[in-house]
């Protein structure tokens, strides 16, 4: 545990909040999955997507579309 | 170690040059002839002036170029030919191809014979009188070569008047008072408090503070402009009275506020005689506040850590151990958590009250030497989102303008910012232009000293709730777009046209007009709406913003709402105009600019960049990681959390300074090993395992950066107390890690850091040294700095426009919690107090209190000065009430200066969501009177006692064994 997927959920709503003008979560989602990647340490990142990948129907749309785009980040610079 | 010593800067003690009255600007040249010289001066210029200018020095007594002629000694008078009589030459002003003769025998007789005068009231103590050697009066008696006074000194005269010894820091004087009105002036025209006044007429008048009263007592807000004005001994500082006459000075900047004044440190050896504002200054062209001038006495102060100390646990004695022993065990500790709990365990925290190069070291250690990226600076609590907000929109995080650009705005708006009290130097100029005319809007919950001071009053007061100010700013931008007050000139050339089309939409929606949000704010709809018509009308507008800016859950958004506001009306890059962050601390730019944050390298640049990261890389012969660390919150939660385990702090008092004091100090209690480095045992330092002794800014070399990016020089005036500057220590500290640091002088680090930061790149200490100051960016394109930014593009192209969606922060009064509790500062206090607690301050600001208004304060059976307890969610606090209206219903005020206030203990989590910076400006809380400390406080004082206790014994240990 970093942070505490708590306080890491509560976060990366406010962020949605802030960042939203309209409700296209998967634009909101990429915006907000962006601004994870340029700010958050990736032990927060890790732990938020792991918290997401468990308990993926508790999170909202702006925030599921995030770990995707998370975790979609991650596999390319897998590969 | 090398020697650092100071040489090169220390000069002979002389007074200032003075002029005679101030510089006149102006394209016409007006040639004249003085006492047979040719010369050519601005059009405007007085007789005095000019004569100065030329060489040709002119007796005066109550002219000084600080401020306007006065005309009122007669000591200064000339003969001009073709004209009657004998004008004063400093309100005579120069006309092309006059002749002036300043040195006649009808002159030097008038000269003389007002010398008598004034000499037949006034003491002939000269030896004995504090400023002997150093006096005006004294001067011009010698000058006009006066011999006798004919007149007697039995008469009528002041000679018993009693001295005034209320102020801690100078004593009034009258009998030595010659009433030149250079006191009363000063008061006026360069503080702007109108405190002084010449009270009584003919020879009855005298010097008099606020009708009469003690300056203590009085509105005197102890800036000292009065003292420096004085030409004799009436106003005189204290510290002179005791010390005597400086031997030597050197031009240094003021460790307080964003303001970085620039002062002479006047000093008999390594004594401090006095602090004097330099009037070649460029942030405060000879200005000065109660702190800067004054409360300098912390660094002499017995509280300093003298020794390094280290200790195994926080329930241990301190050990008192040289510098080896001390980085050495620091150093191990940092190496058993690592290797016990991965590189990634531990962190630093720079600071931003340390110089530019330490908080380059610290930063530099943390990525280097720790081999993490976990770095924050203490900004993050303050100006976080003014990095972020103006990055997104302008391009880089800084103010775009320089101080003296408010002599050109025609309207002022100050939104958050408590100018007066905390930025008081700044608030005299911006004050000046006020008086003269400029529109003022000011937008905060409370009526701050601007609202209405003398000559002064805002246009507009929008005095909205706590945590609305996206809503507010959101309003007026709607005011503008909707009545087609938009520069669209400067928009369609300056802005990015995608991004303004979608925001144009967003700002364009009814949902932001101000009568939409009037039950938001709380501030009615009519008046957001002439206070953006007076905005968007005026030639130039600037806007000045503080903490009640950032700290708030939309603190970014608030930073992006005002830079679109300010490029929606073309006000960017010009003078007059700007996007204006005022700054808590003196380097919190500096600390910025230094790349103390996660994720960024000097200079703004992200780590995930790989060219500049291997520009760092190359120079440091090390790899770095390209991802963000921790920010200060995120080592708190992983602290308490047990996943980070040491930390090293600079300069910096986490456990005041920091929201919810209890989860900070489960945070720091939790480390295995803390290391501080400090100038006194600070809240911080009680947690700590290494206690290493900081260095004042008197006592190193440096730069600290100020809030219109103006680097100025920090000079050593006299020597560490415990040996060692504070870069030094950061140095040993990594040398003890194995990651070699060698630098000989602080220069060097400046090179390096100019070497490897493009809008650095021209900065080094030899033009510092020739100009004074400069503001960054200083590079091969702007050899001198740049004054005013953005004049031509952004540094990102266009402008861009950031959408701002108003969220309520989830901070709101509830049943329980009916209140909003905001924070601030207060004029003589700087900061958690360390400094100016130490120092004669205390006597304006002794404890910290809490303000209410009567409505609040009746329905709870409040009364003024009594004890009130302060509840929020997360802890509990008692205060002192102050009864005022200065405060809405509904909204209650304290300040943070004193620990044992717990101000911190109420304030939550809750924090910007772009950049973590705490809401410190907004807690719903309870108020209630109480009759006792608050549970929190009797365990913060059984805790300090204890840890003043270990402090105490370690003492004694050295003293049995020595």
């Amino acid at each position: 545990m970093s942070v505490g997927a708590d306080k890491l959920i509560r976060m990366a709503e406010q962020i949605s909040a802030n960042i939203s003008v309209d409700d296209d979560s998967e634009r909101i989602g990429a915006q907000l999955a962006q601004h994870m990647q340029r700010f958050w340490d990736p032990r927060m990142r890790a732990e938020f997507m792991s918290h997401a990948q468990a308990d993926s129907q508790a999170l909202s749309p702006p925030l599921r579309a995030a770990a995707k785009c998370l975790r979609e980040i991650e596999e390319a610079a897998a590969t | 170690m090398a020697s650092t010593g100071s040489v090169g800067y220390w000069k002979p003690y002389r007074r200032a040059d003075d002029l005679g009255t101030p510089a006149v600007h102006s394209d016409v040249s007006v040639s004249l002839e003085i006492d047979g010289q040719s010369v050519s001066v601005p059009a405007g210029t007085t007789v005095m002036r000019a004569a100065m200018l030329a060489g040709v020095s002119i007796p005066k007594l109550c002219a000084t170029d600080s401020q306007e002629p006065f005309g009122s000694c007669r000591l200064c008078v000339v003969e001009i030919e073709g004209r009657k009589g004998f004008p004063a030459s400093c309100t005579t002003e120069v006309a092309d191809g006059m002749r002036v003769s300043t040195q006649t025998p009808a002159v030097a007789r008038l000269r003389r014979n007002v010398m008598e005068l004034y000499i037949s009231d006034h003491p002939l103590d000269c030896l004995t009188c504090p400023t002997n050697g150093d006096c005006e009066l004294q001067d011009m008696a010698g000058a006009v070569g006066l011999r006798e006074v004919r007149y007697g000194y039995d008469g009528a005269n002041h000679l018993t008047a009693e001295k005034d010894t209320s102020n801690e820091y100078f004593t009034f004087d009258p009998s030595k008072c010659i009433v030149c009105s250079r006191c009363v002036r000063a008061c006026d025209e360069v503080q702007g408090t109108h405190a002084l006044t010449i009270d009584g007429r003919g020879f009855a008048s005298k010097v008099a503070a606020s009708d009469d009263r003690q300056f203590f007592d009085s509105e005197c807000v102890s800036c000292g402009a009065c003292v420096q004005a004085c030409p004799t001994a009436t106003l005189t500082e204290n510290s002179l009275i005791e010390l005597g006459q400086p031997e030597h000075y050197a031009i240094t900047t003021c460790a307080y506020c964003g303001v970085g004044c620039s002062f002479r440190a006047e000093m008999k050896g390594e004594q401090v005689v006095r602090m004097v504002p330099n009037k070649d200054g460029h942030a405060n062209h000879g200005h000065s506040c109660v702190k800067g001038r004054f409360a300098f006495g912390y660094a002499t102060h017995p509280d300093r850590i003298a020794e390094p100390m280290i200790r195994e646990s926080i329930r241990e004695p301190w050990r008192k151990v040289g510098w080896d022993e001390a980085i050495g065990f620091a150093a191990d500790r940092i190496k058993r958590v690592q290797r016990q709990n991965g590189p990634l365990s531990v962190g630093g925290i720079t600071s931003s009250r340390c110089t530019n190069e330490e908080t380059y070291l610290v930063q530099k250690l943390v990525r280097a030497a720790f081999g993490n990226n976990n770095v924050d600076t203490c900004a993050r609590v303050c100006h976080s989102p003014t990095g972020y907000g103006l990055k997104t929109t302008l391009g880089e995080s800084a103010g775009t303008q320089t101080f003296d650009s408010v002599e050109d705005a025609d309207v002022v708006m100050v939104i958050g910012a408590n100018p007066t009290d905390a930025h008081p130097v700044f608030a005299s100029q911006m004050k000046r232009r006020l008086r003269a005319g400029a529109g003022l809007i000011v937008a905060d919950p409370r009526v701050i000293g601007l609202v209405r001071s003398p000559h002064i009053r805002a246009n507009h007061h929008l005095q909205l709730r706590p945590g609305t100010n996206v809503a507010l700013i959101n309003a007026m931008t709607h005011v503008v777009v909707s009545e087609g007050l938009e520069d669209e000139a400067f928009v369609e050339a300056r802005c990015k046209r995608e991004s303004y089309e979608a925001w144009h939409e967003f700002i364009s929606r009814p949902e932001h007009s101000p009568e939409n949000l009037e039950t938001v704010t709380g501030v009615p709809a009519a008046e957001v709406r002439a206070a953006a018509r007076l905005y968007a009308g005026a030639r130039n507008a600037a806007i000045y913003y503080g903490l009640g800016v950032t700290e708030h859950s939309q603190g970014s958004t608030m930073v992006m709402g005002i830079a679109n506001l300010a490029m929606v009306t073309g006000n960017l890059g010009r003078s007059g105009t700007g996007v204006n962050p005022l700054r808590g601390q003196n380097n919190v730019q500096g600390a910025c600019d230094m790349g103390s944050f996660p994720h960024e390298l000097p200079g703004y640049r992200h780590i995930s960049d790989p060219v500049v990261r291997g520009a760092f890389e190359s120079h440091w012969g090390v790899d770095l990681l390209p991802e963000p660390g921790y920010r200060i919150p995120n080592m708190l939660d992983a602290a308490v959390n047990g996943e980070f385990k040491a930390l090293y702090v600079q300069g910096e008092d986490l456990a005041q300074s920091d929201p919810d004091t209890q989860h900070v100090t489960a945070a720091l209690s939790a480390l295995e090993c803390l290391i501080v480095q400090d100038i006194f045992l600070n809240e911080t330092a009680k947690y700590a395992h290494v206690l290493l002794p900081g260095s004042t800014f008197l006592e190193k070399n440096g730069t600290f950066t100020n809030a219109e990016r103006r680097i100025s020089p920090v000079r050593k005036v006299m020597q560490p107390v415990a040996g060692l500057e504070d870069w030094q220590v950061t140095c040993a500290l990594s040398n003890a890690l194995g990651y070699p640091m060698h630098y000989d002088h602080p220069r060097e680090i400046m090179a390096e850091i100019a070497a490897l930061t493009p809008t650095f790149s021209g900065v080094s200490y030899e033009l510092l040294d020739r100009r004074g100051s400069v503001q960054w960016p200083c590079n091969a394109e702007r050899p001198e700095g740049t004054e005013i930014m953005h004049e031509e593009t952004f540094p990102i192209g266009k402008g861009h426009f950031a959408p701002t969606p108003y969220v309520a922060t989830d901070e709101r009064s509830t049943r329980k919690y009916p209140l909003l509790l905001t924070t601030g500062r207060i004029l003589s206090q700087y900061n958690v107090g360390a400094q100016t607690r130490r120092t004669g301050n205390v006597s304006w600001h002794e404890e910290d209190r809490l303000e209410i208004h009567p409505q609040d304060a009746e329905l709870r059976g409040i009364v003024d000065g009594k004890w009130v307890g302060i509840s929020s969610r997360v802890g509990e606090t008692v205060l002192r009430a102050v009864v005022t209206e200065n405060v809405l219903p509904g909204v209650v005020y304290t300040t943070f200066h004193h620990p044992e206030s717990g101000a911190n203990v109420v304030t939550t989590e809750n924090s910007d969501w772009a950049t973590n910076c705490p809401e410190y400006k907004v807690t719903a809380v309870q108020v209630v009177p109480v009759s006792e400390p608050s549970q929190w406080q009797r365990r913060h004082a059984d805790f300090s006692g204890v840890q003043d206790a270990l402090m105490r014994t370690a003492d004694k240990d050295e003293a049995t064994t020595s």
